[in-house]
């Protein structure tokens, strides 16, 4: 084997190519006069090249333009029909107990076993569990439990009311909110 | 590399949602993406179908498209993308015959002359005959499959190497930057490639002076 330098290989295709530069090209012929080896690696590639010419490609049917638009009209359509599902138009009033709900829910869910108690929405000092409907429930394993298992039985019926109503939309659900968390802005 | 000012509008105007813009490019593109395409996954109605799911693609992600990159280079990304994908979803059909709808046509009035022949020396095909005798014909299907399998048979990166530098006619930056690697790595990879190619399609390739 020659111990003479070699053309790098990463000449080749741009020598053929036409795309070397006046002094690379130059050089690179020069070499090619001198080393017989590097000349059929050259006449090999050039070779396959040509060859590889005679690869005719399919052509596009004639209805392919039609086809794109169609299925772009398809891809329209059922994305118009998914938006109509879960852009509700909600009142504000039910804007408001939406957000507050989903944020109980979600304290609900988070919140340790040892939390004791949750402070109302609004505390007033003479405000007391007793003035209530229902007393809350005292947060306890039992409740986070379940909570996790979708008894809500433990939540207040103003919250279950809102549960319900909450259920029906896909809002919570389907959209990609921009903190990654259902409910949140 | 800046896009040309017509591609340029073009996309500006498909950011934009301009339909229009959107079906001039599909005007454009469809035929190098159907080639593209076919050449690597060797069948014309995949081909075709991903070269529309190519384009649904494009129109969906058209915001997120920067007008700094070649609009080209966006579309061969992702046509590549789904090729490798249809490929490694085991769809790819080696194709042992040509196509029925595929002219058999030989390299009459293409100015190509080969010469190997069936016992692995040399064929020989006249040029310039218009009407190609059945042996013609059948020496220019073998050679067809011999290239196909060929291609077909390179290392993924090769194959598209390949197929985007000789097929396509893509500049050196585009094919690195589909390929995610170098231009001096792609022009090594683009040699060691036609070097394969060389050994397995030797019978086809016409002996001439360098």
């Amino acid at each position: 084997m020659s111990e003479r330098k070699h053309l790098r290989e990463e000449l080749v295709v741009p020598y053929l190519d036409g795309r070397l530069g006046v002094e690379e090209r130059a050089e690179v012929e020069r070499h090619l006069e001198a080393c017989a080896e590097c000349q059929a690696r050259v006449s090999g590639v050039r070779g396959v090249l040509e060859v590889l010419s005679q690869w005719e490609a399919a052509e596009p049917s004639e209805g392919f333009s039609r086809a794109v638009e169609t299925r772009l009209e398809a891809e329209a359509q059922a994305e118009a029909a998914r938006q109509a599902r879960w852009v509700v138009r909600l009142r504000p009033a039910h804007a408001g107990v939406l957000a507050a709900a989903v944020a109980v829910l979600l304290v609900v869910a988070l919140l340790p076993t040892t939390v004791e108690r949750v402070e109302p929405p609004a505390p007033a000092p003479t405000a007391r569990p007793t003035e209530r409907a229902q007393p809350m429930p005292t947060p306890s394993a039992e409740a986070d439990r379940e909570a996790d298992s979708g008894e809500l039985a433990a939540l207040e019926p103003a919250l279950l009311e809102d549960y319900e109503l909450l259920r029906d939309f896909d809002v919570l659900f389907d959209r990609e909110p921009a903190t990654g968390k259902p409910g949140t802005e | 590399m800046a896009a040309g000012s017509d591609e340029l509008r073009w996309a500006e105007r498909l950011q934009a949602g301009d339909r229009k813009a959107f079906n001039g490019l599909v005007e454009k593109y469809r035929r190098p993406l159907v080639g593209f395409l076919y050449r690597m996954v060797h069948d014309a109605a995949t081909a075709e179908e991903l070269a529309q799911e190519v384009f649904l693609r494009v129109y969906r992600a058209r915001a997120r498209y920067r007008p700094s990159a070649k609009f080209s280079t966006w579309l061969f990304t992702i046509a590549t993308n789904l090729a490798l994908n249809s490929l490694r979803d085991g769809r790819l059909r080696r194709a042992v015959e040509l196509p029925p709808d595929f002219s058999a046509a030989p390299a009459a009035g293409r100015g190509v002359s080969a010469s190997a022949d069936v016992r692995g020396e040399s064929f020989a095909a006249e040029v310039a005959d218009p009407k190609p005798t059945q042996e013609q014909e059948m020496i220019e299907s073998e050679r067809l499959r011999a290239i196909r399998e060929a291609v077909s048979e390179l290392p993924e990166k090769q194959r598209l190497a390949v197929v985007l530098h000789k097929y396509e006619e893509l500049d050196y930056a585009e094919i690195a930057e589909i390929l995610g690697c170098s231009e001096s790595a792609l022009k090594s990879l683009l040699f060691r490639a036609y070097e394969t190619l060389r050994m397995k399609l030797r019978p086809f390739i016409s002996q001439r002076e360098p």
